[in-house]
């Protein structure tokens, strides 16, 4: 009974230190904000890989002119994910426009593609929700080399533009650009489309067959483990994957599915880039551990004179540990609430999509604990200065 | 000998500063505190009374000597490990006399919660506190209930003259006011000793001889209280005094 009056009264009066309370609050804020932007990043970081980086693409059939059908893709899936040591598969439909233009072609509610590519992907603006919609890569040129679109934009595109495809028919079609994509690392010379199965259809059927150059395909992704940054899995599994030995290798050479194009290498930059977020990543952790056992210093030190009075009192150790808690918690865990919130509010008034890469429960998992749990080794440390706080300073006038 | 409290014998207390510089702050003090009486330390500043009040409220270890706590006279809810108590029969001593000089940490720290309260010069009460729970804090740990301890306070607030300042923050009282406060808060457990270091030093004399008078109050109770300062005028409060100068007491 004793104890539980001590934590309730520690997190009761916590509050009442208010100038304390509300500057660490917001240092806090920051904090966890900080870190779920770059938990975040790195979740959208394995989702582009899964997209462009890496993969397999195969064509549906040996002729150049079928498209995959919904069937074919789901055994193809189910055949690969029952190899040893693949964890899933991803897949996207997708055809090359030009050189210059990759068309992918989502439907969320497929039974095959992939789900995650969807909300991870949205950097700005909202996602496709109708006909017509595109998302596309933010800032990338349009580089008129088919003669089968014109478009009434600059070089760069942008949300509320619109893109027009003409073909030799004389038939316009027309996308309104509704989202962006963050794509510099991964295809800065590429113009990336998502556009709706509909939407894909059409333009595949009334536009791309009289471009010189395209392919239909389904890209294979041979999934590890996403948010270990440490790990190679994934890159290697591409690589080791792509050996005629493999069954992989045979299953997509051997007619039925078409042959393939072997996975991209590593791209040094991209390798170079994964490696900076991951520091800033680390920094971010490392910050939030030091500043938390900081904080802690400093709680026991503006707080001496109660700590002092506690310890002649003859509180334990212990209760004068719980009696710092509650401030410490409530610190944290405030400033948590308000940082995730303001970065809600801020996606609002940006009328960025919501459902993206930064609010899912990992990234969210992933700041609590490091905002939150970390308090608590940084109290216990603190502990540590509070055995030295000396009670002879009680006797001593202010 | 059994009715003493506390018992000093030969206490020595040395602190160095620097490499050479030696201070006696306490120079081989014998003393014996009772209960129900209000002994008053008097002496000029550096004189070592702060010291003395240190070393017998175990917050600070005596170079030498040792200090007697009579166990038979402790509050309620104290325990302790008595390794000498059949050392002690044997040679004819006070089986109830501690020598609280080889506590540690722990044990001292139980001394202080069962037996000890203080009074601060600087009242040092927590400033998140209104003043009831500043008076409860002292009692927080114990299993006593909450409301039950939240009567107890207000009546003891009430009693030391303190009306409608029950739910005051320390910074909306006077300095006396909220010394009595603190009177409040060492009396709440019912201690068996009371240290004040200066209790009136930052006060008028008018507050000053109103917290005196409060003490007084409290030695009636039974406590031992035991008071430093270098205001001779207070000596009226007090009844028995002894003079501490460079570290050495005299009567
Ligand atoms: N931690 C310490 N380190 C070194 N010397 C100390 C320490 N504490 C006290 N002293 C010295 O011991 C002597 C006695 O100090 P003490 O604080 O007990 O005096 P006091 O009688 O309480 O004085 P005052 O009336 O000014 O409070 C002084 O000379 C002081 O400088
Ligand atoms: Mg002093």
């Amino acid at each position: 009974m004793a104890m539980w009056r001590l934590i309730k009264n520690s997190v009761r009066f916590a509050f009442r230190a208010k100038k304390r309370w509300i500057t660490f609050v917001v240092i806090f804020a920051f904090l966890s904000a900080f870190v779920t932007f770059f938990a975040g990043t790195f979740n959208l970081y394995a989702t582009d890989d899964l997209l462009e980086q890496k993969g397999f693409y195969i064509k549906a059939q040996n002729t150049e002119s079928v498209k995959v059908n919904a069937s074919q893709a789901e055994a193809l899936k189910n055949l690969i994910e029952d190899m040893a040591g693949i964890e899933s598969v991803a897949m996207f439909r997708f055809f090359d426009l030009g050189d210059y233009i990759r068309v992918f072609g989502v439907d969320p509610g497929s039974s095959w593609m992939f789900k995650a590519a969807k909300p991870s992907l949205i950097q700005n603006g909202r996602y496709i929700s109708k006909l017509n919609d595109v998302v596309i890569s933010t800032g990338s040129t349009i580089k008129a080399d088919l003669g089968t679109f014109s478009s009434n934009v600059s070089a760069t595109l942008h949300i509320g533009e619109q893109i027009n495809f003409i073909n030799a028919a004389e038939t316009t079609f027309e996308l309104n650009v509704v989202g962006e994509i963050n794509d510099t690392i991964n295809a800065p010379d590429k113009l990336r489309m998502f556009i709706s199965d509909d939407d894909f259809d059409y333009l595949h059927d009334n536009f791309a067959d009289t471009t010189p150059v395209y392919c239909e395909s389904i890209s294979v992704l041979v999934v590890g483990s996403l948010y270990n940054p440490f790990s190679d899995e994934i890159f290697e599994n591409m690589i080791r994957y792509d050996e005629p030995s493999e069954d992989l290798f045979t299953l997509v050479n051997g007619g039925s599915y078409g042959s393939w194009i072997p996975p991209d290498t590593v791209a040094e930059s991209v390798k170079k880039q994964r490696a900076t977020d991951f520091l800033i990543f680390i920094f971010g952790i490392v910050g939030g551990i030091l500043l938390t056992i900081l904080y802690n210093f400093i709680i026991v030190w503006f707080r001496r004179r109660e700590v002092a009075v506690l310890r002649a009192m003859g509180y334990k150790k212990k209760e004068i540990r719980i009696n710092l808690m509650g401030e410490s918690l409530t610190i944290s865990f405030v400033g948590y609430i308000i940082g995730i919130l303001a970065i809600v509010i801020y996606f609002w008034i940006q009328q960025m999509a919501f459902s993206n890469y930064l609010l899912t429960w990992v990234t969210l998992l992933i700041s609590f604990v490091i905002v939150v749990v970390v308090t608590i080794p940084g109290l216990l440390l603190s502990s540590l200065s509070f055995v030295r706080v000396s009670t002879v300073i009680l006797f001593k006038a202010r | 000998m059994s009715d003493v409290i506390l018992k000093m014998d030969k206490v020595t207390k040395i602190y160095r500063r620097g490499r050479s510089e030696v201070v006696r702050a306490l120079d081989k003090v014998s003393l014996e505190i009772n209960p129900g009486e209000i002994l008053m330390v008097i002496g000029p500043s550096g004189s070592g009374k702060t010291t003395l009040l240190n070393v017998l409220s175990g917050l600070d270890k005596p170079t030498n000597g040792k200090i007697f706590f009579n166990t038979s006279r402790a509050g309620e809810g104290f325990t302790h490990t008595n390794k000498n108590e059949s050392d002690a029969k044997k040679k004819g001593k006070d089986k109830h006399l501690v020598d609280i000089t080889e506590w540690d940490e722990k044990q001292l720290t139980n001394y202080r919660r069962h037996n000890i309260g203080f009074v601060f010069q600087a009242w040092e009460l927590i400033p998140t506190l209104k003043a009831v729970e500043n008076v409860e804090s002292s009692l927080y740990p114990s299993n006593i209930p909450s409301l039950e301890l939240r009567e107890k306070s207000i009546k003891l607030i009430r009693k030391v003259g303190l009306l409608d300042k029950e739910y005051a923050y320390p910074d909306q009282m006077s300095g006396g006011e909220q010394q009595r406060v603190a009177i409040c808060r060492a009396l709440i457990k019912e201690p068996r000793i009371v240290f004040a270091d200066e209790p009136t030093g930052n006060l008028d004399s008018e507050s000053g001889n109103q917290i005196m008078r409060q003490m007084k109050l409290m030695s009636r109770e039974g406590a031992a209280v035991l008071v430093a300062t270098h205001n001779i005028e207070l000596r009226k409060f007090a009844d028995r005094m002894v003079k501490i100068h460079d570290g050495q007491i005299t009567y």
